[in-house]
């Protein structure tokens, strides 16, 4: 549904930079995961809108609830607040333009 | 008398899928008997596990070619090109002109690029030789260790000389990761279908497909085999996030 409003919305933003995130941990089984020093979905958790909005203190909160539970959840966390990012984005670039 | 040598006598018996053609009632001829007598099938059965569809495709039939010629890749195809889907479109291609060439590197390299893990799954040894080759010696090359033809992996994976590491189904997430990739190989492409070994569907389930930061898969021939594929499954290019052309 999210995806839906970003297609709705034109695209005059500039080309977007890295995205600034946090690593989202795959959990997998200790014995699966020691084969790997960095486990983490690709998607990360987009933190600049959250870092202009809360508290170094209130973002540490909000990162580690949109992080916790099943690594399924936390990853759909990380992609809706991907797209609430892009829609941020798209907005404040269509308002700029006038 | 005439010696009698059933046309299909190396054929491996394989149930299930459509029946084979019917075997021709013209005389077989001294290249065909030839053929039939050194038990090509179960050769190109064991050459194919270890090496890799196209890979022991173009052996067996530059080969033969070099023994026989053109009647004997012929009779090659018509031998085992029904229960060997890629050596049938393989010896045609050859019989249609084409030749065996190198494998092109470029778009597996860009779309490999800043991968810290690569898991392959499927045997293609001209593939990965080539892409032991473009990748960074820190880059770590995992290869998964199952296959529905009997494989001695062992012998396999020695030929890496350590660059390569087993994985089996349960360790091969361990891998997984932001600069992880998995790399298997497409045995042709009618988008969006696309002819993959068994072992990637064993591999990429829905919880994989997220934790790995490209799923490419790489097309090793011009088009999709005509005969039914054996030992192939059909799925759809969506499973990837990348689908690299033979040609690239």
């Amino acid at each position: 549904m999210l995806a839906a409003v970003v297609a709705q919305l034109e695209d005059v933003a500039p080309a977007e930079d890295d995205l600034q995130s946090e690593p989202v941990a795959i959990r997998l089984p200790p014995a699966v995961a020691s084969a790997s020093d960095d486990s983490e979905f690709p998607l990360g958790m987009p933190t600049r809108l959250l870092r202009e909005l809360l508290t170094e203190s209130e973002l540490a909160t909000a990162l580690e609830a949109l992080r916790d539970g099943p690594a399924h959840h936390a990853l759909a966390n990380a992609a809706m607040a991907a797209l609430i990012e892009r829609i941020e984005r798209r907005v404040r670039a269509i308002k700029a333009k006038g | 008398m005439s010696e009698q040598v059933p046309r299909f006598s190396q054929r491996i018996p394989i149930v299930g899928g459509p029946s084979a053609p019917p075997a021709s009632v013209r005389e077989v001829t001294s290249d065909e008997r030839a053929i039939g007598r050194l038990g090509l099938g179960s050769a190109f059965e064991l050459a194919s596990a270890e090496l890799g569809f196209v890979a022991a495709s173009w052996l067996f039939v530059d080969q033969v070619a070099a023994l026989t010629g053109e009647d004997g890749v012929r009779s090659l195809r018509d031998e085992l090109g029904p229960s060997f889907s890629v050596l049938d479109f393989v010896a045609s291609e050859w019989l249609e002109g084409k030749r065996s060439r190198d494998v092109k590197t470029s778009a597996i390299a860009s779309a490999l690029e800043g991968i810290r893990r690569l898991v392959i799954v499927g045997v293609e040894t001209r593939h990965i030789d080539a892409v032991v080759q473009v990748l960074p010696k820190s880059t770590r090359i995992g290869l998964v260790t199952y296959r529905l033809q009997a494989v001695d992996w062992s012998r396999v994976v020695s030929n890496y000389q350590g660059r390569v590491e087993p994985l089996d189904l349960a360790s091969f997430q361990g891998w997984s990761g932001a600069r992880s990739a998995i790399v298997t190989f497409i045995y042709g492409a009618r988008p969006p279908r696309i002819n993959v070994l068994s072992a990637f569907l064993r591999v990429a389930g829905p919880d994989v497909r997220t934790q790995f930061r490209d799923i490419i898969g790489w097309n090793t021939l011009s088009a999709a085999p005509e005969v039914y594929p054996r030992y192939l499954v059909e799925t759809l290019s969506t499973d990837l996030t990348e689908l690299i052309d033979e040609t690239d």
